[in-house]
């Protein structure tokens, strides 16, 4: 056990595979970095990647001794049935047990080079990639199901806005505001989202249009290519009432010519 | 492979948190070993238990014990206790393994867009590279 980490086996946590390491294994291009099952499912060293998931489900550091000459004494060895060798990481404050490389035979001397050219450690893009497939996740899994909620409740008051705080890690503020158009089939839909500030503000900050367009697909359960999107710059307020929107924070996506669904 | 006659087919392995290999015994008397996983998969195909414990399911998913346990109380994962035993349905496993895996695949095909210079999906990845840029910061701080 880690002197610096007395309670993992507390530790809650994700198995990872950073992209360098995916190209150890000679994985496609497209290998989702956070499934080991396609991780395995895409690489020829399938044993390697069973023993990180065997020892680190178990505990995040066990199984080989710490790797010495990296810069850091937290890096553990995962030992190949065929004398190759992975290093891995736990980084506790993402709680994810990353596989950071593979190399064939003893070549610690690979990971040393690694870790002096900054090289070891997971990259920007793996992190980006991290906290945008969180992201994902929580959308769909918890955004998803309170935007549509919201939908209901809107569509059985049109004209009358209802808001709501949703999602874990991604809060969105989220007001939905259903319309009815002259045919009763259809309605308009305005969803408002309100994204929490960053300190820095990115330049792109939210992002543009792909937040509200991606609540409105969680909205109807439907792709964006086949819905009516229109990204208004002003949203109704109430009646004969509009306001502006806030471009600093929010984003809207009114929805035209939607049928309720039966 | 010969084809092989399927009347009388069983296995002998059983789901446990590391899958033991496993033989199968065909009618005709001749044997076949399967893997670890490959028993664990067979397993779960001719109906193996609907629950599953904690440690599998960890394996399953490839998080940690409590990562699972966690999940639990977020209610991702649905548990029926019976005294101080869990017991995970394998149905709420698959489908949270599935809305994770969906969402790796969404977001790798974002980041795939970005990298080949779609505006839109690097407008959507902004959020997420300042976390990234934040939690390098602090890891190298």
């Amino acid at each position: 056990m880690s002197e610096d980490y007395p309670d993992l086996e507390e530790a809650a946590y994700e198995l990872r595979f950073t992209g360098r390491a995916l190209e150890d294994l000679n994985c496609p291009n497209d290998t989702p970095p956070g499934d080991a099952a396609a991780v395995r499912a895409g690489t020829e060293y399938t044993e390697i990647v069973a023993h990180f998931q065997d020892q680190r489900t178990a505990h995040p550091t066990s199984g080989g001794p710490p790797l010495r000459d990296v810069g850091r004494h937290d890096i553990y060895s995962v030992r190949g049935p065929v004398g190759e060798r992975a290093c891995t990481w736990y980084d506790r404050s993402s709680g994810i047990c990353w596989f950071l490389g593979r190399v064939a035979g003893h070549d610690y001397d690979e990971f040393e080079v690694r870790a002096a050219n900054g090289e070891l450690l997971p990259s920007e893009d793996d992190y980006t990639s991290l906290e945008f497939e969180r992201e994902e996740l929580d959308l769909a899994s918890t955004v998803g199901p309170g935007v549509r909620r919201l939908v209901d409740q809107a569509v059985d008051r049109p004209g009358v806005p209802v808001r709501r705080t949703v999602g874990h890690l991604l809060q969105l503020d989220v007001s939905v505001l259903a319309l009815d158009a002259d045919d009763d089939t259809y309605r308009e839909l305005y969803i408002t989202v309100r994204v929490p500030p960053l300190e820095p503000p990115p330049q792109d900050w939210p992002g543009g249009d792909g937040i509200a367009e991606r609540v409105a697909e969680l909205a109807t359960n439907l792709p964006a290519e086949e819905l009516s999107l229109e990204f208004p710059t002003e949203v109704p307020a109430g009646t004969r009432e509009v306001r502006q929107i806030d471009f600093s924070a929010e984003r809207a996506v009114v929805i035209r010519g939607w049928t309720l669904p039966d | 492979m010969a084809e092989r006659p399927t009347a009388g087919l069983m296995t002998t392995g059983f789901m446990a948190a590391t899958p033991r290999p496993a033989k199968v015994l065909f009618a005709d008397g001749s044997t076949v070993e399967l893997s670890g996983d490959q028993a664990e998969l067979v397993d779960l195909v001719l109906g193996g238990p609907d629950t599953v414990t904690p440690e599998t399911a960890a394996r399953m998913l490839g998080v940690s014990r409590p990562m699972v346990l966690r999940w639990i109380r977020e209610g991702h994962l649905e548990d029926h206790m019976q005294g101080t035993r869990h017991h995970i349905t394998l149905t709420s496993v698959k489908r949270y393994g599935e809305a994770r895996a969906a969402a790796g695949r969404r977001a790798a095909a974002t980041i795939a867009a970005a990298a080949g210079g779609d505006d839109r999906a690097a407008g959507r990845l902004a959020g997420a590279r300042q976390r990234a840029k934040q939690r390098i910061a602090e890891r190298d701080g």
